[in-house]
């Protein structure tokens, strides 16, 4: 499984680079062929209702979901996680506030507070990717300050404190090195469902501005034409969310089951 | 019954790891009679636990297990795993260090006498209940008691209600796995006090298995020494703490610190890695009387003299 | 010249129980009694061994020594000065002379630093400390790990060189321990906590353990407070001892005194209670019935009493002991007989201090408190001697004890117990 998502996820970054070289056509030439042609040996995946090639906009379209996943998760995870290792280790009051902060906008259903955000700052790929960034901060604070806690009661923790170690010595060296073994996991979980979430801005219309080529965009557009027989259209950008989600989905949980053992190995 | 209880012929467990094979357990031979209590002693990685794991059949899938374990002549080994689930709990139980681990936080004490009980014997609640309640009555338990869930009992306690769950069945043999290293050494004489009775009230066989030679003292009529997943001595308590034969236990008896001890006695080295463990002897490397022989040869389990037995090449320079 | 290196004066400590918020409205403040009033004072180069069983507070005292835990109240001292409120700074800059060994090797060293990196690390925490006296020609770097080498040969981790890159995890349970040892000892403490330093280790290898914790005393000048719940290896190694129980300090003073003629009755059995490694001596033991009591609501008077083999009438029987024993015995159906339905349930009994009060039910108030005196002639004479009376007020069975006798630290032969049995 760990494999499988390894492969999917080094494709997709793969695919995304290289795009402006193998995209076979400009993702945003209308008119290249009559429109709505079903997929052939010119056109891969088809042509959508303006006569784009979808095979060349599939492609582009992974770049654009790479930027939005990559600019929300890491900035995620640049908030998420100092904020999270602070609040384990410090406790009391301030971690029992942040906690509450954080399970509010945990609480509330993602894509629904994407598109809130979202419609507050605009379209564009950064917008977007601040609204990911937005949604899924709490999760890795939460990962974060839970096993800050579970690390912060570990003997060599209690030695480092004995030995004179300051706060910030005991976070960053001690606990905060236990910590970092869990981020993969919860970075390729999210991605996975940052990627839906984009797409599904995107769906409703809240995400990229069109004509830009974007999963999510065209399955909206599609929708239409769908009862027209020209499925082509959307299954194709659906197929590739679905591939890239569970992708990143199967890296997640393989790195977990690795992890796992190494954490409980450090421990023996 | 006279003979042999519980024989262990030629046993061998390799446990297999990333690393390659862990040679657990390598050609245990012993023999447990009815109503004894046998110390199974060693330290950290000796294969005492597994000795008591492969009795049990508990042994983690893809452990390579050659050998034979009878009890009273049914080959354990060739059991299919209903037929040994049968005999766990009712003809052998088992004690563990921490009884937690096998008490479940959510059933009652009651519950967990009840199921064990009626898993083993086709046996109305009423009379399972009236059991659970003998039983933990004869540990010293109140009876009022029987309807407290675990974590409300304390450390020595929940010991005993393990011991009286084990008992329950009455098993022919108990294997106790270090029952009492993590208990106060008041609360430990209690427990090892209840053992002591055991053998005489059950008439049941009870191997101890613990790195605490003072506890083998006080309750074990004999004891067999591992060292590196080899038997490297047994005999009975007064031969092997009088007269160790083997040069690992010589220096396990000399390493304990007990009130009269005037000086202190350690044994160089560490134990070896069981993965490539030494030719010959496994405790040659840390043997101050080693000799050519002991890393060309196998010692071979001889008896010196009689009831105790010995794996060194040398045993008789120390009769 | 024989200083004073580390006394306790009086000094408590008591954890808040863990209660979710709700229950906490409710309910009256409970605490953990882990130390309740220690005093003790180590010389400079004695080994003062700490002993008793889990939950005696000895750990707790050890942490407190070294202000890991605060103390509720009383006063620590080191060297003299008053550390109790020393923070920050001051506190981090103390550390260095002042260090403890944990129990288990295993935890005690963080995974992902090197042997090398994790015996380095008290010099980089306390470096702006050296003067250049110490540094000579080298820059940190460099001096530090040449001490770190010197320090690890001398523990006996060698070959150095190539130890010191090593994870924890590659190394055996005493090696762990002499890198812990190393660890605490490179800054030169004055006083080292050992806190059960060699029982998770394997017998074989305490004994080199201990050997080496001489022997940097000698060298070092080095003064130890030895925690432990092994009073073998509490004899080998202690000067004097301090045996504890509940949180108190029960009996104090030279262990070889202790060891030969032991005052306190929890003393003797403990002592009796070690298994000796020889067949021959097997005897027969005379254990205190039942285990350690809860720390949040610790026995009255001499916390030992409920257990204790000598106790007396005075030793601080309360209505708690009544309603415990009444338990026992109602719970025998054949002691009991008829007794359940005049005294019982036993929920409907209230303990308080001294006084335990049942409503008992409608026109058997008499006979109740008939059979409460019938139930006391069977109870421990100690017991039944200290109570006051048992009486009746309307439906009211009351049981009232006398208060018990105050327990003082007495000096017998040589070290202090408290016991009224000296007293």
């Amino acid at each position: 499984m760990f494999w499988i998502g390894v492969v999917v996820f080094f494709s997709f970054i793969f695919i995304g680079l290289a795009a402006p070289l193998i995209a076979p056509y400009n993702p945003q030439s209308i008119f290249l062929t009559p429109p709505s042609q079903p997929p052939t040996l010119q056109h891969l995946m088809g042509t959508d209702d303006l006569g784009r090639d979808i095979f060349s906009r599939v492609l582009w379209g992974t770049r654009s979901s790479l930027e939005i996943v990559a600019i929300g998760s890491v900035l995620a995870l640049i908030v998420g996680f100092p904020v999270g290792l602070f609040s384990g280790y410090v406790g009391g009051w301030i971690d029992r506030g942040l906690v509450l902060v954080m399970d509010s906008v945990f609480a509330f259903p993602g894509l629904l507070l994407a598109a809130i955000v979202a419609l507050f700052l605009g379209k564009g790929v950064f917008n977007i990717g601040i609204a990911i960034t937005v949604i899924y901060v709490p999760t890795y604070f939460r990962v974060t300050r839970n096993h800050t806690i579970s690390v912060r009661e570990e003997t060599f923790v209690e030695a480092a404190r004995a030995l004179g170690a300051n706060s910030m010595t005991i976070l960053w060296s001690y606990i905060g090195y236990q910590v970092l073994i869990s981020i993969p996991v919860v970075f390729s979980l999210s991605a996975a469902d940052a990627i839906l979430t984009a797409a599904g801005l995107s769906f409703l219309g809240l995400g990229l501005e069109r004509p830009a080529p974007d999963w999510g965009l065209d399955l909206s557009d599609a929708q239409k034409f769908l009862s027209s027989g020209a499925w082509w259209s959307s299954v194709f950008p659906g197929v590739m969310i679905i591939i890239f989600t569970v992708g990143l989905a199967f890296l997640g949980e393989g790195l977990s089951d690795i992890a796992n053992p190494l954490l409980r190995k450090e421990r023996a | 019954m006279t003979g042999p209880l519980l024989r262990v012929q030629d046993l061998y467990v390799h446990y297999s790891t990333r690393r390659g094979y862990v040679r657990a357990l390598e050609g245990i031979t012993l023999d447990a009679y009815p109503s004894e209590t046998l110390g199974i002693v060693g330290e950290t990685g000796c294969g005492k636990s597994t000795l008591g794991k492969a009795i049990l059949g508990i042994l983690p899938p893809r452990t390579r297990v050659r050998g034979q374990i009878l009890l009273a002549d049914v080959e354990l080994t060739k059991l299919r795993r209903e037929e040994y689930r049968m005999i766990r709990g009712k003809d052998i139980a088992l004690i563990f260090q921490d009884p937690m681990t096998r008490l479940n936080p959510l059933m009652t004490i009651e519950d967990h006498f009840i199921e064990e009980i009626q898993s083993h014997e086709n046996v109305p609640k009423n009379m399972a209940r009236e059991r659970a309640r003998e039983a933990l009555v004869s540990m010293g338990i109140h009876e009022s008691r029987i309807k407290n869930y675990p974590h409300e009992f304390s450390g020595g306690m929940r010991q005993r209600i393990m011991i009286a769950m084990a008992l329950v069945l009455k098993p022919s043999l108990l294997i106790a796995d270090e029952p009492t290293t993590s208990l106060d050494v008041i609360v430990e004489s209690q427990i090892l006090e209840i053992f002591y009775e055991l053998k005489s009230a059950y008439k049941m066989s009870l191997f101890l298995i613990t790195h605490n030679m003072g506890t083998v003292a006080e309750v074990c009529d004999r004891v067999a020494v591992l060292y590196a997943g080899r038997l490297v001595e047994i005999g009975s308590v007064k031969q092997v703490f009088h007269k160790p034969l083997h040069p690992y236990t010589q220096g396990l008896l000399a390493s304990i610190i007990h009130l009269e001890t005037k000086e202190l006695h350690s044994i160089e080295g560490s134990p070896p890695d069981l993965i490539s463990p030494p030719q010959g002897c496994h405790f040659h490397p840390r043997c101050k009387f080693a000799q050519p022989i002991c890393v060309e040869k196998d010692p071979p389990l001889v008896e010196f003299e009689p009831g105790h037995f010995a794996a060194c090449h040398f045993g008789d320079k120390f009769l | 010249m024989e200083d004073e290196i580390l006394r306790l004066s009086d000094v408590t400590v008591h954890f808040p129980v863990k209660m979710p918020l709700a229950q906490r409205l409710f309910s009256r403040k409970s605490v953990v009694h882990a130390v309740d009033r220690v005093s003790f004072s180590l010389r400079s180069g004695e080994i003062m061994g700490l002993v008793g069983e889990s939950g005696c507070g000895k750990t707790t005292v050890g942490k407190t020594s070294v202000r890991l835990i605060e103390p509720t109240s009383g006063r620590i001292f080191f060297a003299g000065h008053d550390i109790t409120h020393t923070g920050g700074e001051q506190l981090r800059r103390l550390r260095k002379k002042m260090q403890i060994v944990f129990q288990d090797p295993h935890a005690s060293l963080n995974p992902a630093m090197t042997i090398g990196e994790a015996i380095l690390h008290p010099l980089s925490i306390h470096r702006l400390e050296l003067g250049s006296l110490e540094l000579g020609r080298d820059t940190f770097e460099q001096w530090a790990v040449k001490k770190v080498l010197s320090t690890m040969t001398e523990v006996g981790l060698t070959p150095a060189k190539h130890l010191y890159y090593k994870y924890p995890g590659d190394l055996s349970g005493g090696q762990k321990q002499r890198a812990v040892i190393a660890r605490a000892i490179i800054t030169e403490p004055k006083l080292l906590i050992v806190d059960e330093g060699v029982s998770m280790l394997d017998m074989s290898v305490r004994a080199k353990i201990l050997e080496l914790m001489l022997d940097l005393k000698r060298r070092h000048g080095l003064t130890y407070l030895f925690i432990t719940h092994d009073l073998a290896t509490a004899k080998f190694i202690c000067d004097r001892i301090a045996i504890m129980y509940l949180g108190r300090i029960v009996e104090i003073g030279l262990a070889r005194k202790i060891y030969a003629d032991p005052k306190h009755p929890y003393t003797k059995a403990l002592l009796q209670a070690i298994p000796i490694p020889d067949p021959d001596k097997r005897h027969n033991k005379v254990l205190p019935r039942g285990e350690v009591p809860d720390a949040v609501h610790p026995p009255a008077g001499c916390r030992f009493h409920p257990r204790c083999p000598a106790v007396l009438a005075t030793c601080g029987w309360e209505a708690r002991d009544f309603v415990d024993f009444l338990d026992e015995h109602l719970s025998d159906p054949k002691r009991a007989g008829d007794d359940e339905r005049v005294l019982g349930p036993i929920g409907a009994w209230r303990a308080e201090d001294l006084v335990a009060r049942m409503e008992a039910k409608p026109l058997s108030v008499e006979r109740a408190v008939e059979r409460v005196k019938a139930v006391l002639a069977e109870a421990p004479v100690a017991m039944s001697q200290s109570i006051e009376s048992v009486s009746s007020q309307n439906r009211t069975v009351i049981v009232r004890f006398r208060p018990p006798a105050q327990l003082l630290q007495t000096t017998v032969e040589d070290r202090v117990v408290e016991c009224l049995l000296y007293q």
